[in-house]
Order: structure tokens, then sequence, then C-alpha cells
């Protein structure tokens, strides 16, 4: 696993989105996707972070974790919370999880969600280039 | 910072209210935008009147997104109509298959007579 070209620490809020949406294109940017893949990056991010803000401190926001690196011929992004996490539940208006997560398998070439020691839970999305 | 992220505007064209919005749609802005939503619909008079969404300046739509377009137009007599998505847009909308919710419009100059819709 090559080093974390970014490694973020954010607070788990809707004002975190927009700075981790930019970290991430800079790094899909830098290894060389296309465009149309660049925001398929975003968004299948962006989801993963919403996710957590949205479901995984249910007092407050908690530590969301966005580490993002090259691998051979891939991007990975990890996206991790210590909180209750995204594991899939219905909303009150059947509508909450299930166009973020199709989202997110639509646009990344592998997801993987998986609990975390601590309780909390890690969404790995991987990205082929080209 | 959520209010430097999108500007809202509001005007009549005909017999369709546009909200404009240029900026991010994300969970951070829903609350501006399901605001300007309301709004806008509130303003609506007859059954011929509808809501229309220029979208020119969307950089950025997600799922929290697609789900205030979706209930703005749910409550109308006619289906909200999108102007100008760009790709980045209709490409998020036909992957969620919610494209064909909403009626749309390459340009304000389309919205027309009412009843007027992009195949």
């Amino acid at each position: 696993m090559g080093e974390p070209v970014v490694a973020m620490r954010a607070t788990a809020e809707p004002d975190a989105l927009i700075v981790i949406r930019r970290a991430v294109s800079g790094v899909a940017i830098a290894a060389g996707l296309p465009e149309e893949q660049i925001e398929d990056v975003r968004v299948a991010v962006n989801e993963a972070c919403t996710n957590v803000i949205v479901h995984a401190y249910p007092g407050g926001g908690g530590p969301l974790e966005v580490d993002a690196w090259i691998d051979d011929d891939r991007l990975m992004v990890c996206v991790r919370d210590q909180g209750a996490g995204i594991r899939p539940h219905v909303e009150s208006d059947g509508a909450g999880l299930g166009l973020g997560l199709q989202l997110m398998a639509a646009l990344s070439s592998d997801m993987k969600v998986s609990g975390t020691s601590g309780g909390g839970t890690e969404v790995r999305l991987r990205f082929d280039l080209g | 910072m959520s209010e430097e992220q999108l500007r809202i505007e509001q005007a009549r064209h005909g017999d369709t209210i546009v909200v404009t919005l240029a900026g991010d749609l994300d969970l951070a802005t829903a609350p501006q935008v399901v605001s300007a939503l309301q709004d806008a619909s509130g303003l609506l008079t007859g059954p011929g009147e509808r809501l229309g969404l220029d979208m020119r300046g969307v950089g950025f739509i997600d799922s929290t997104g697609l789900r205030v377009l979706l209930r703005a137009s749910s409550g109308l007599q006619r289906p909200m109509v999108l102007i100008a998505p760009p790709s980045a847009v209709v490409r998020i909308l036909d992957l969620t298959r919610l494209r064909g919710r909403f009626d749309e419009v390459r340009d304000v100059s389309e919205l027309g007579a009412p009843g007027t819709s992009a195949p």
C-alpha cells in the first residue's frame, strides 16, 4: 500500500465536505485520472463522508478520517469514523441510504465496507485508473 | 461557509418561477436550497405554473441534493423543470434513474409555453 498522499482528520460536520472534495479532487488530478473519473471520485467520497456526518454520531460531530493514496494503477480512498458508522438502515423516508450507496457503488471500481476494531466503520473505495 | 458555497436567485419567466443555483448542492447547502424552493413554490398561483431550477452554475450535486430536488418537485402539479443541467449533474440523474422525474430544457429561452418539455 502506498503512503497516503492526503490524510485528513476532520470533524464530521457538513462544512467539512467541500474541503474533503477539493482535497481528493487534487489527488485524483495528480494521479492523472480523466475528468469524468475525477467527478466520480468527488461524488463517491462525498457520499461516504455524508453518511458519516448524518449517521455516525447521533449526538453531534465526531472524527471523520479520509485517506487517499495511489497504489500502482489505482486511486484508493478510505473514509473512517469511530461511531455508529454507515451500516445500512432504513431512513424514515425510505430514501436515506439507498441513493448514496447506489452512487458509491456505481462510481467506484470497488467498494468495501467494514467495521473497525474501535467500533467504527471504514469505507474503502477503489478507482482504477484509465 | 455554506453561504459562500452556493448563490441562489429567483426570477419569473412567464409561467415558470425560476430558482437559479450557482455552486455546490450538498449536505451543507441543502437547507438553503430547500428554503429557496419552498419560497418559490409559494409563489405559484395556478395549475399552469411551474417551478424551474436553473442549474447552469451547479458544480456539484450528490444524493442529498437529489433528494431536495425530488421533494421540491413531488408536491407540485407540474414536475419541476431543470434548466441546462451540466453533464456531471445529468450523469448523476441518469445513474440514479431519476432524470425522468423532472422536465428538462437546455436553456431558459425554451421555457416557452406551458407544457413545454425536452424529450
